[in-house]
């Protein structure tokens, strides 16, 4: 459009001074005839002196926090540039291995495009467009960006746009940079309370070295007042006799202890970025509500080929290790794309074919254990079960 | 949106300083439209008080624009006080001076140029203060580069020829501007960690600027050198779109006629219009008129009506009981030459021939008439096309009012009668004119006194010849000039309509009856003889022609040609006068070139003004009495128009000011009633549970910023604690962040009254 009101007020202005006979006006005519074809040069020169980096490729920020991204844009010529535009693909990107090749699977919640945004028809991805000047040399493009669901998302900078001095033309060249971000959920526990705990074979703690005493399987800690939610076994019956009031007893997490946590996750290639991230979500609390209760959760799953895989989570970097291979469907410690055979532990091999105390957390959101659902969570409502509510794991819920 | 949220609207360091190359292309634009008014004709100004003065405004508006508001303000006011000051203390300067101009505009003028020094000071700072109010504070070029552009098209138009400077100061100012404000409309900003945007920008529009000035004076001595030959490119341009255009109308095949005469250039199809079939070739330019004017009115010729000229005739010679039949005056006048020739007593009487006319776009509204000739009947069969006239050509006119057959005399006494009579009042019709529209040709026909019909003749051609050149693509007259006097005084360049136009006015300022005639003139040359002995031509409006037509005793209303290049030669040629004899008399009268150049210059302004006939004002207002309130209001309006940026940039500084000491809930009443104000988002109150989503998907805002504010409002309506100030702030960054999203998806005009009316960003 641009273009073509400078390309009519120029002939407009030849016109004039021709029907007026101005030679002012007709210098200005040639003057803008010449300029046309210097923008258009100009735009082709510019092009040939920038290009587009981006610093970073990899990158992990918590769920709707804001990552500083750069981009580095160099121009090697002699001319600023007034103006450039950089295209962005972005979205949530989970590879699929399918048959020995891999696919890039681009997947977008459908909603209104922004302004400076575009969703070409057959795209997979939303494009956004990033406007901005520089000097001669090297110059750092500064965006923020965040993700609203657990996953890993990836920012790609398709094509670095450049313009003459009159926004007149301008010219294209493919750039190929990419930048990937884990988006992982916030820090929440979920409440649990090991009905189980200490309880032999049957019980989910597995202790690995020495079963050390005391009532639940381990040192108490310390005493404290009784809350709404607290099971009567750990009433401390003496310290509440003395005092009148209630009291329980805290236990110190046996060093040892492991509880075994298996993922199915059967029905994610289907779903999506809003129902794997309340999964995510709920795996995460879940975990770390677990670690609160034993030294470490053995956690389980299958890989995209099919192959049982597992890995021994005691930290949350460690949980957030163990995200990322489930955002990956992968091999711990292998990317997630190897296909070097796995072999699980023994942990998973049960005997009698009884999952025996395993917990198992299903796609659906549901919980089970040793194949008897516990609870079913909501994705809607998802926030306010995992801050609220507390969970016995031998069923029934302890409020929300 | 997909999940993922981008934004690059972090807010950008103030940056320091102030840009110097935004005052050097303020100052460029504000010195363009100064020169431009400068050259209009019959104006002149102190330009040692003008550009200084102009320089110094325009520093102290960009200084105070990229410092302090206050100060800005301050300086402003000031500003505007001490211009009212200088309106009301020269309010009778002024107010001569504007009258004038709007009359030097409106009308051309003349004149010695008169000094307007105050008004052009008082237009300078109007424009200096315009310019900067839409360039550094609301930041649109938009609309100052189309006005820019629409002045320099439309000054020629006013008869004001822009001078290379003009020009070029206001192509800088275009393009410096274009250049500066190219992210306007950006709606993705990005930031730099290392590079001062506003350098870049002003590092650009600078190469630009020298790269223009390079280019426009390399174009400038290219065209002055071969200025005509780009003009005829412009012309054969325009000639091919108008021809073009023609036979899309399908106007080319239609015969041309009328009276106006053309402002700009003319354009020839060469589609056959007329077929024309005579009995005898013809041995003389064959004039066949369409049009003959009555009236100048200026641009054009009224078309004659002679009802009324002859109903006088009739009365006079009490012929009233024939007005209506076969006898009237005007149907005996217009065969009266022809009998008259044809009953003349001759040793060898003279044949009259035939002319058969064809239009061949088959419409026959007007009709094209030979002179010395009546209708006819009889040749080329019972049933043919167009019209048949008899006709003499002008060499076989030999007409003798004593020497008549004995079986005519009553007819000749009848036609004599009605000679005289119609001559008599011929004398007053057709010498009339507008000499408040002519005053310069007025004043060359007084000056240079002339008695005989020849030396008249004779006169005419000599100024028409040596002031005049004869050219289709003369360019366009100016609206505010007439185009007869813009023809001979000013350009020096016209065609045939120009000639005849300018000729018959200076016959009739003499006071020998003429009129301005238009029709064809087909050359012996084009006829072709038929099989079955007839001579056929075929007239296309390249043979479209105006001339003048004079009245002769013996000959009636007679053709005169006056365009140099259709007749073959510089003079007209009619019984009584050829080139000899206008030789002679350019001899004996001793003219020469530097005695008959007229100088558009130096030419006196009329004195005469345009009297508006009685009854032409219907109502009666005094303005004489109400003209001192009159312009106390109308400076009041201006100082308000002036004061109303100013006042509601202050307004909207102070709005935005309150708005830090807003609580969040207010400042969420004031988002919805933007909301309201965009028109986005009807029917939401905002405690929707995908409100922030909505609003995301229209903005472009992260819908977390949004949720977020929703989630911290709601707790200081609903909580119970006083939310903490980092909160408040959250919440007016989220409100400036979607003000400003939502500011840039309004329509400009509501742009406007949302920032500086509704002041919501």
């Amino acid at each position: 459009m641009r273009k073509l009101v400078y390309v009519f007020v120029t002939v407009l202005t030849c016109y004039m001074a021709g029907v007026f006979r101005s030679v002012p006006l007709m210098a200005l005519g040639g003057m803008e005839a010449v300029l046309f074809a210097a923008a258009f040069l100009q735009s082709r020169y510019l092009k040939r002196h920038v290009s587009a980096e981006i610093l970073r490729h990899w990158e992990s920020i918590e769920k709707s926090a804001w990552l500083a991204c750069k981009i580095k844009v160099k121009n090697t010529g002699k001319l600023p540039v007034s103006r450039f535009r950089i295209k962005l693909r972005y979205g949530y990107c989970r590879e699929v291995a399918h048959a020995g090749r891999q696919k890039s699977d681009w997947r977008h919640i459908a909603a209104a495009g922004a302004v400076g945004s575009e969703k070409g028809a057959g795209a997979s991805a939303e494009a956004k467009y990033i406007d901005g000047s520089c000097g001669q040399g090297e110059s750092i493009v500064q965006m923020e960006i965040t993700g609203r669901y657990c996953g890993i998302m990836t920012l790609h900078m398709t094509r670095l746009r450049v313009y003459d001095y009159l926004s007149l033309f301008s010219c294209a060249r493919r750039m190929d940079g990419t930048v990937e971000v884990a988006v992982y959920p916030q820090e929440k526990a979920l409440q649990l309370e090991l009905s189980s705990l200490g309880e032999g074979e049957e019980g989910l703690v597995q202790e690995r070295i020495s079963n050390t005493g005391g009532e639940a399987g381990g040192e108490v800690r310390q005493l404290r007042e009784y809350r709404s939610g607290d099971s009567s076994r750990y009433i401390h019956w003496n310290q509440t006799a003395r005092t009148g009031q209630p009291w329980v007893k805290e236990y110190e997490r046996e060093a040892d202890s492991c509880i075994r946590l298996l993922l199915d996750m059967e029905g994610m290639e289907e779903a999506d970025e809003a129902e794997a991230d309340a999964f995510y979500e709920l795996v995460s609390a879940l975990v770390l509500g677990l670690l609160k209760q034993t030294a470490s959760v053995l956690v389980g799953w299958h890989d995209r080929a099919g192959r049982m895989a597992d890995m021994e989570v005691g930290n949350g970097e460690q949980c957030r290790e163990l995200l990322l291979c489930l955002y990956r469907r992968g091999l711990p410690g292998l990317g997630g794309t190897s296909q070097t055979p796995w072999e699980p532990g023994n942990a998973w091999k049960q005997e009698n074919g009884s999952p025996g105390g395993i917990l198992k957390l299903d796609f659906r959101l549901g919980l089970y254990r040793n194949d008897t659902l516990l609870y079913t969570f909501s994705a809607d409502n998802l926030e306010a079960q995992i801050t609220g509510g507390k969970y016995v794991l031998d069923g029934g819920c302890c409020g929300l | 949106m997909n999940g993922v949220e981008i934004r690059t609207g972090v807010e950008e360091p103030e940056e320091k300083g102030r840009p110097s190359a935004a005052l050097l292309f303020l100052e460029a634009g504000v010195f363009g439209i100064l020169l431009l008014f400068g050259s209009l004709k019959g104006i002149s100004f102190s330009g040692w008080v003008v550009y200084p003065v102009t320089a110094l405004l325009c520093w102290a508006i960009w200084y105070t624009c990229y410092g302090s508001r206050r100060a800005y303000l301050l300086l402003v006011l000031g500003a505007v006080a001490v211009y009212g000051a200088m309106v009301f203390g020269m309010e009778d300067i002024l107010r001569e001076q504007i009258r004038y101009i709007e009359g030097c505009i409106l009308g051309g003028s003349k004149a010695e140029p008169v000094d307007v020094t105050e008004t052009m000071l008082l237009l300078a700072a109007l424009l200096a203060f315009f310019t900067a109010m839409l360039e550094f504070l609301i930041r649109s070029h938009r609309l100052l580069y189309f006005l820019t552009t629409g002045l320099l098209f439309l000054t020629p138009f006013w008869g004001i020829q822009a001078g290379a400077g003009a020009v070029l100061l206001l192509a800088l100012f275009q393009a410096a501007f274009w250049i500066l404000q190219a992210d306007g409309g950006s709606a993705w900003r990005a930031v730099f960690e290392n590079a001062n945007k506003r350098q870049i920008l002003e590092k650009s529009s600078l190469a630009a600027g020298i790269a223009m000035l390079t280019v426009f004076l390399a174009a400038f001595l290219l065209v002055s050198v071969n200025a005509d030959r780009i003009y005829t490119w412009i012309y054969q341009g325009e000639s091919q779109v108008y021809r073009m255009m023609n036979r899309l109308a399908g106007k080319d095949t239609a015969p041309v006629t009328g009276g106006t005469v053309g402002r700009g250039n003319q354009y020839r199809t060469g589609t056959p219009q007329l077929e024309v079939e005579a009995d005898v070739k013809p041995t003389e330019t064959l004039y066949l008129c369409g049009f003959e004017g009555d009236e100048y009115v200026g641009g054009g010729w009224s078309t004659l009506g002679e009802g009324e000229l002859f109903e006088t005739v009739e009365e006079k010679l009490g012929w009233q009981m024939y007005s209506n039949g076969r006898f009237s005056a005007s149907n005996l006048y217009s065969s009266m030459y022809f009998m008259m020739n044809t009953n003349t007593e001759k040793a060898e009487p003279p044949q009259w021939r035939n002319l058969r006319i064809c239009h061949l776009n088959g419409e026959y509204e007007n009709m094209y008439v030979p002179y010395y000739s009546q209708r006819g009947w009889g040749w080329g069969g019972a049933f043919y096309e167009g019209y048949l006239f008899w006709y003499y050509e002008q060499q076989d006119m030999d007409v003798s009012w004593d020497k008549v057959y004995d079986d005519f005399t009553v007819i000749r006494d009848w036609y004599r009668a009605l000679r005289d009579a119609y001559m008599e009042e011929m004398r007053i019709a057709y010498t009339k004119v507008p000499v408040q529209l002519l005053p310069r040709l007025t004043s060359l026909c007084s000056e240079n006194h002339h008695e005989s019909l020849e030396e008249i003749t004779a006169f005419i051609l000599y100024t028409l010849h040596e002031n005049a050149e004869y050219t289709m693509t003369p360019g366009w007259a100016p609206l505010n000039e007439d185009v007869v006097e813009y023809f001979l005084f000013d350009s020096g360049r016209g065609y045939c309509e120009h000639f005849a136009a300018a000729a018959t006015l200076m016959y009739r300022l003499y006071g020998i009856p003429a009129r301005y005639a238009s029709g064809y003139m087909v050359q012996p040359d084009a006829f072709e003889q038929q099989e079955e002995g007839s001579w056929k031509a075929v007239v296309t409006d390249r043979e479209a022609h105006a001339w003048v037509e004079i009245f002769l005793e013996d000959y009636g209303w007679t053709p005169v040609e006056v365009t140099p290049a259709a007749g073959g030669g510089n003079a007209a040629r009619y019984p009584g006068f050829d080139n000899s004899v206008f030789r002679k008399l350019v001899q004996d009268r001793g003219w020469d070139t530097e005695n008959i150049r007229l100088r558009s210059e130096t030419e006196g302004r009329t004195e005469t003004a345009w009297q508006p006939a009685e009854g032409f004002f219907e109502f009666d207002i005094d303005f004489e009495k109400y003209e001192k309130w009159l312009h106390v209001l109308g400076a009041l309006a201006i100082y308000s128009l002036c004061l109303l940026p100013v006042f509601l940039d202050y307004r909207r500084l102070r709005r935005l000011k309150k708005l830090e000491s807003m609580g969040s809930r207010r400042v969420f009443f004031r988002l919805l009633e933007m909301l309201r104000f965009a028109g986005m988002m009807p029917g939401y109150d905002g405690t929707e549970a995908d409100f922030a989503e909505k609003l995301a998907a229209e903005t472009g805002v992260p819908e977390t910023d949004i949720a977020g504010m929703q989630k911290l409002v709601s707790q200081a309506a609903y909580g119970e604690r006083v939310l903490p100030p980092e909160a408040e702030n959250e919440v007016r960054r989220v409100y400036l962040s979607l003000a400003e999203a939502v500011c840039k998806r309004l329509k400009r005009y509501k742009r406007l009254g949302f920032r500086w009316w509704k002041a919501f960003f």
